[in-house]
């Protein structure tokens, strides 16, 4: 039965994403702070966790016309080049020592998702309605 | 800020903290982009299409490097899937402004859990 917890967990912040409420990060804190899943393995799950949801929104987003061409064009090599290095160091460091810094941005998370901005309260209908034909 | 230069930034911070904190890219990306023409929902499925490669490639390095055990992950992956289908269903049924408080919430706890 230990596939439970992690299983139930998973329909859970998978539900809230959908609603356009936890992004990333739940999950995360759900693996590390109550089911003590240690940060590395909890960090490769969340990867891996986001990819079959986002392939589902990107071919609904696709076929909307909302991706924009240029910004993907110039985003996309820097963002994956960073992201090897970042991954890189996650995988090469203590984990320890990126403990404060992972404590840090998740306080900025949390400003920011109170932050009042107006598209943040506004979740793309189209991704909820259309992941259940997926 | 040029404008290319803008996208670049967005892009290389949001790479960089999804890879090494393993998520939450578009925390950084969504407010830097928040200044340039590109808005709304069109802003956020770009944003889905940056974060989609960067974790693909992070997973792939933590699966080379962590040695990631996938039976470790499949109860959440499979969990995943059944939440995208409940979640799609159940959407504008429930109001999400509350839950927002809550996880901000978690997110303050979590940070200071860190952090001490």
């Amino acid at each position: 039965m230990s596939w439970l917890l992690p299983f139930l967990c998973g329909v859970g912040t998978s539900i809230l994403s959908a609603w356009g409420v936890g992004g990333g990060t739940l999950l995360l804190l759900i693996m590390t702070l109550l089911l003590g899943v240690d940060q590395r393995t909890a960090q490769g799950i969340n990867l891996l966790f986001f990819l079959p949801t986002a392939a589902a929104a990107l071919v609904c987003h696709w076929r909307n016309g909302f991706l924009d061409r240029p910004t993907l064009k110039h985003a996309v090599p820097w963002a994956v080049i960073f992201a090897l290095i970042g991954a890189w160091i996650a995988t090469a460091v203590d984990v320890k020592i990126l403990r404060k810094p992972f404590g840090v941005y998740l306080l900025a998370s949390g400003v920011l998702m109170l932050w009042p901005r107006k598209e943040k309260t506004e979740p793309p209908p189209e991704d909820g309605s259309k992941k259940q034909n997926q | 800020m040029d404008e290319k230069w803008r996208v670049r930034i967005a892009g290389a911070g949001a790479g960089l903290a999804n890879g090494l904190f393993g998520g939450g890219g578009g925390m950084v990306f969504i407010p830097v982009m928040s200044r340039s023409s590109l808005k709304g929902q069109k802003l956020y499925a770009t944003c889905v299409g940056i974060i989609f490669p960067v974790c693909a490639v992070s997973a792939a390095v933590y699966f080379w490097r962590a040695e990631l055990s996938i039976q470790t992950a499949l109860p959440y992956l499979l969990g995943g899937l059944v939440g995208g289908f409940a979640g799609g269903k159940l959407y504008g049924k429930v109001s999400a402004k509350w839950l927002k408080w809550i996880f901000a919430a978690f997110l303050f706890y979590g940070g200071v859990k860190y952090l001490l």
